[in-house]
């Protein structure tokens, strides 16, 4: 990983005024460690200066016993560097939100400050993001998860937290998380009926001057989901519209939190897999070696050639598996019912190869930190070349079913303009970020497994709307194809598991190691403290940071179109939550 | 069953009313679409797909739960969620019936130790028939459906039997 020149780093913090400590941690790269109150000012230095860190990777936190250690990790893609900085907060402290520097950080944000029990300042929207009122702040080292007694005995009655905190009086409403003296943040909620200024409006659409025969129109706020069937999983977003126009939008999420961080700290590393894979759960291949790349970094181990090849292999597979779970149900978004079943023809032939190497058909666990679980079965070869050739034609036909079909070009070509700025503030990676000109790809830029052994191209489109975000995709199946045909002509002889103990003892450190999966940038975040389970995994998910952009692209669009734009972002509900 | 094929033309069938709303409820179970995790990939997405195809037993999705007669909670419930399955499950018409679809929604499954977590759906609404597995294979949901029409079968005997001990 390519590191900024630590001297030119602290001369432009310490110009700034903000006393810094820097160390190169192993594994994790420059670290800059600044209290609490000048975070926000190294944060904007940092972005402002030369050295262009414009691009929030990610922001969590860290429990560290003492306090709690936010961690911003950006990049400049300009200079091609990483950088962490790590800031030591009381564990009742004040979070300053860095949102107007790096509008990416809006959701993480209020996640860190609900997850950690810390009150956020300056944000436009305090409010819990995953867990209800009542909830405990779960990744802090106290609280405690279900002890097997208490997970064995399924007669224990729970109680939901919100209505134990209702009936104890102490929250009467929502409650947000703002620090007691914030200043009042500007209210972009809903809007007193008759004082609407419509903002621009799509193109086709006219609307009577306001105050025509004294008519004022009313907004009506609809409530889409969390049981809805083109939202892609448990998203509820509340909706505020103007007839058939979209006034206000927000995402509302945290209907599939389940705690795969908080439950990681209390497994080994060769489990947590398991987790992981229902995390991301269209594509597990990507997110488990996340994982396992990370971890061997921390145990300094290589996986062996023919490892890295079945690793490249089934993740491309599993690549193509989730693109078309994708690519189907946007047609359905649209209106059209033929390229769900024409592409899940395709998919059952892709879930059989898997099912055939790994021993399932969704949930693997079939990467493990120092190779694979085990060795490529004879029968896959037949039925993959099988799945090549047949998919080279299929590939063509859905092409033409959907991408050809007027309708769906006329109700995408422009819809839902990502400019590369906004990708890049909003954090958006993967096929959403080449959508709108950024040439970014990991295993390109950050090659891991065999990916440098690999020939094929990054489709890339300059447009950055809904069509192009399908187009990308579209081409993005037929590369991964092409490098399964180049990793199974070339498949190499020997192990598939480097020699690693049966329990996994990191010594202790950081590590950060990302995966390009078929939504983005999928990073696994560990420390380690030496014994047999990390002390603390985040898990960067690409969707969240898609889900929060797509948000901002609703109003002022219609409310049929707000289906296909969210569709079109790929969020899995899954990752986002967690 | 082809009713002309067993009896004689200008024939009269006598049916008990309910024994009849029975067979039809047997033929026609509408799911609601309503995945919550990974399991809706499984149990509703390739359950709907060409291969599984459960179009043929009469099971088909619909969107409202106004419309549908069975719930098929696929994936884990948190506090979050399960107001909303309750108020999901008290919406739609009765006689309705609920699949609890993997290890998530019949116990919690791999997350039952997070305190968010609710340890199975039964805790929040009745469940009819649990389908183990993480996730069900798509045989498994069909498997599920099958046990779920011999029950609603049986039930038509049920309620036979207390409506001759209640007339006695």
């Amino acid at each position: 990983m390519p590191q900024p020149d630590l001297t030119v780093v602290r001369s432009a913090l310490e110009r700034a005024g903000v006393a810094v400590s820097i160390e190169e941690v192993a594994c994790l790269g420059v670290v800059c460690r600044v209290s609490a109150d000048s975070a926000r000012a190294a944060v904007a230095t940092l972005r402002d200066s030369d050295l262009a860190f414009d691009f929030l990777i990610d922001l969590f936190g860290i429990d560290t016993g003492e306090a709690i250690d936010v961690v911003y990790h950006l990049r400049s893609f300009s200079r091609d560097e990483e950088i962490v900085v790590k800031a030591a907060h009381d564990y009742d402290g004040v979070l300053a939100s860095i949102w107007d520097l790096l509008p990416a950080a809006l959701m993480p944000e209020r996640e860190l400050c609900e997850l950690f029990g810390l009150s956020l300042l300056g944000h436009p929207n305090p409010k819990r993001l995953l867990t209800t009122d009542g909830c405990a702040p779960y990744l802090r080292k106290f609280v405690e998860i279900r002890s097997d007694e208490e997970v064995r005995d399924r007669s224990t009655q729970h109680v939901n937290p919100k209505r134990l905190a209702r009936a104890a009086g102490s929250i009467a409403a929502e409650e947000p998380m703002v620090a007691p003296d914030a200043p009042s943040a500007t209210q972009d909620g809903i809007v007193a009926p008759g004082t609407f200024q419509p903002t621009l409006l799509p193109a086709g659409l006219r609307r009577a001057p306001a105050g025509v025969d004294q008519v004022t129109t009313e907004h009506l706020v609809l409530s889409m989901g969390p049981q809805h069937p083109s939202t892609h999983g448990v998203l509820r977003l509340n909706l505020e519209i103007d007839g058939e126009e979209v006034v206000g939008a927000e995402a509302i999420i945290g209907y599939l939190h389940r705690g795969i961080e908080k439950l990681a700290e209390s497994r080994r590393y060769h489990t947590i897999g398991t987790l992981l894979d229902r995390g991301d759960y269209l594509a597990g291949i990507h997110s488990e070696l996340a994982l396992a790349l990370a971890t061997e970094k921390l145990l300094e181990v290589e996986s062996p050639r023919r490892a890295n090849y079945l690793r490249v292999m089934l993740g491309e597979l599993n690549r193509i598996a989730s693109h078309i779970t994708w690519y189907g149900p946007a047609g359905l978004d649209a209106g059209a019912m033929g390229p769900f079943l024409y592409t899940f023809r395709d998919r059952e032939l892709l879930l059989d190869i898997l099912e055939d190497v790994t021993g399932a058909r969704m949930m693997f666990n079939y990467v493990r930190p120092g190779g694979v679980l085990r060795d490529f079965t004879t029968t896959a070869e037949a039925k993959i070349r099988h799945f090549l050739d047949v998919f080279a034609v299929h590939i063509e036909e859905n092409d033409e079913i959907l991408m050809g079909n007027e309708i769906f070009q006329a109700r995408t070509q422009g819809l839902g303009v990502f400019s590369r700025e906004a990708a890049l503030g909003f954090g958006l990676t993967g096929a959403n970020l080449r959508a709108s000109g950024v040439s970014w790809d990991i295993r390109r830029d950050r090659p891991y497994a065999a990916y440098n052994e690999m020939d094929f191209d990054i489709p890339l489109s300059e447009v950055g709307d809904v069509y192009a975000r399908t187009a990308v995709r579209l081409d993005e199946m037929r590369q991964a194809a092409r490098i399964v045909r180049q990793c199974i002509d070339g498949l190499p002889e020997g192990e598939f598991t480097a020699k690693v103990p049966k329990v996994l003892r990191p010594p202790v450190g950081e590590a950060y190691a990302a995966v390009e999966s078929p939504r983005g940038e999928l990073g696994v975040h560990i420390v380690s403290d030496g014994s047999d389970t990390p002390y603390r995994m985040r898990y960067r998910p690409p969707a969240l940071y898609a889900l929060q952009a797509g948000e901002t692209l609703l109003p002022g669009g219609l409310i049929a179109d707000a289906v296909v734009l969210m569709g079109s972002m790929d969020v899995v509900l899954g990752e986002i939550d967690r | 069953m082809a009713l002309d094929r067993l009896t004689g033309e200008h024939s009269a069938v006598f049916i008990r009313s309910e024994q009849l709303f029975d067979v039809a409820r047997r033929k026609s179970l509408w799911y609601m679409a309503f995945g919550i995790a990974c399991c809706a990939i499984e149990g509703l997405m390739h359950a709907s797909g060409p291969r599984y195809d459960f179009d043929r037993l009469g099971v088909f999705f619909r969107a409202s739960p106004r419309q549908s007669d069975v719930m098929i909670v696929a994936g884990t419930v948190n506090w979050k969620m399960a107001e909303t399955v309750k108020r999901l499950y008290d919406e739609m018409p009765e006689p309705k019936y609920v699949i609890a679809m993997g290890a998530c929604a019949c116990t919690g499954g791999p997350f039952r130790e997070y305190p968010n977590v609710v340890m199975g759906v039964d805790k929040v609404v009745p469940v009819d028939v649990y389908i183990p597995g993480c996730p069900p294979r798509p045989e498994s949901v069909q498997y599920g459906f099958i046990q779920l029409m011999s029950k609603i079968q049986a039930q038509t005997g049920e309620r036979l039997a207390s409506a001759r001990s209640d007339s006695r």
